[in-house]
């Protein structure tokens, strides 16, 4: 998995891969739904904190728990 | 080591310049939304940069290379099609930040002293942010691109006395040509960001040390410190800007468009981005001779005195208190009327192309 991510990475933004041009709107969207998600889960996570900091303002402090 | 900060001490003013940070305070109220403007448009910048610097990796500023450069990234490099399409779209955001962090900060009136000093920075990232756009348009080496940027020289070309000169620098010579590519990718890609990251800089530190403006006629109530409350709020807001911009940049892609033909004659209904569309249309409205007169010169006259009063607005509506004692409303409905104008011209103009 590490691997084939780091692969990705490396990989991202050279030529030779890629023909044809854009994808088509069925690749696009799949890319759009995961690309939803994950920033939807991470907004949902800082709210939260946000949150949580309002109701207590001292709670990022490590020291005090 | 138990305080890795430690290490810094003299060294580098690291605890300083947290201290320095830490400082900052957000005045709390229910127009807070109107702060988040200024983070996103500086994260779309941020955006613009590292996209900007991935492009020019492939990118070739010659009349012959451009467009094929252009094709290759789109069509043969792996998500450079993405890549493009991010860079293209979040210009569009970043132009749409702009204004409204700037018409936000106008009904605040939020350029008094003692955020002078910010205003007109901002100010200038306006214009900078425009001649990025400007200057952007030719890169591709399009169609549109090429007669889009023939017509813009041509406007400040016609100012009286340095017009000539003005024009002539841009294109580097008497038409739009490889020297002008060459010069546009100049501008777009070294002499623009330099200026604009100093600005930038010089904006921030002049926001962290005023602090952020109360709308007008507010008092001061609950305040929210800017580390770390209110830098949540502007993450949740990059987070929504990021969204819209991956949503228009992947269900509207950008596509390679057709290669520009020097001696062809300009397309039918050619028109500029929607952010020129409003002095656009005002050209296209006016007549072509007012007073005998070409109206291009009216249209600069008008633009330059616009610019000037923008940037003296903070001592022109002081001048103006003081001879109103303070009952004026002006400046308001000016704004209204610039927006509403801005607004229905750009409606307009997609409406009757």
């Amino acid at each position: 998995m590490a691997g084939t991510m780091t692969g990705m990475l490396l990989n991202a933004f050279q030529e030779g891969g890629a023909v044809g041009g854009i994808p088509d709107i069925g690749v696009r969207l799949s890319i759009w739904f995961i690309a939803m998600f994950m920033l939807a889960v991470g907004g949902a996570m800082i709210y939260l904190r946000m949150r949580e900091l309002e109701k207590d303002p001292h709670s990022y402090d490590s020291k005090q728990d | 080591m138990s305080d890795p900060m430690k290490w810094f001490d003299g060294r580098i003013p690291l605890r300083e310049l947290s201290a320095f940070l830490r400082r900052k305070i957000v005045p709390g109220h229910g127009q807070m939304f109107w702060y988040l403007f200024g983070g996103l448009t500086l994260l779309f910048i941020c955006i613009q940069l590292v996209t900007g610097i991935l492009l020019s990796l492939y990118y070739q500023p010659t009349p012959e290379t451009a467009f094929e450069s252009v094709a290759r990234i789109t069509n043969n490099v792996n998500f450079g099609w993405l890549i493009r399409g991010i860079h293209r779209w979040s210009a569009h955001l970043v132009v749409f930040c702009v204004l409204v962090h700037m018409a936000s900060k106008y009904f605040f009136v939020a350029y008094r002293k003692p955020r002078e000093a910010t205003w007109i920075s901002g100010m200038m990232l306006l214009g900078i942010v425009v001649g990025f756009a400007f200057t952007g348009y030719l890169l591709p080496w399009t169609k549109e691109g090429y007669f889009a940027t023939q017509i813009g020289i041509e406007i400040p070309g016609s100012m009286p006395l340095v017009g000539g000169f003005i024009a002539r620098f841009l294109r580097g010579g008497e038409y739009v040509d490889g020297v002008t590519l060459t010069r546009v990718f100049s501008l777009h890609a070294v002499i623009l960001p330099l200026i604009s990251l100093a600005i930038i800089l010089f904006h921030l530190i002049q926001n962290q040390y005023t602090g952020s403006a109360l709308p007008k006629g507010r008092r001061p109530g609950r305040e929210i410190p800017f580390l770390p409350d209110f830098l949540y709020r502007d993450t949740l807001a990059w987070i929504v800007g990021i969204m819209v911009l991956l949503t228009c940049s992947l269900i509207f892609p950008i596509e390679t468009g057709l290669k520009a033909d020097t001696l062809a004659s300009p397309p039918e209904g050619i028109r500029p981005e929607w952010y020129f569309i409003p002095l656009y249309q005002t050209i296209k409205w006016l007549p072509a001779y007012i007073l005998g007169l070409n109206t291009e010169i009216f249209i600069n006259a008008g633009v330059g005195c616009l610019v000037m009063a923008l940037f003296l607005l903070p001592w022109i509506h002081r001048t103006r208190e003081e001879i109103f004692s303070g009952t004026d409303r002006t400046f308001r409905i000016i704004g209204i009327a610039g927006l509403l104008y801005f607004i229905v011209t750009v409606v307009y103009s997609w409406l009757v192309p």
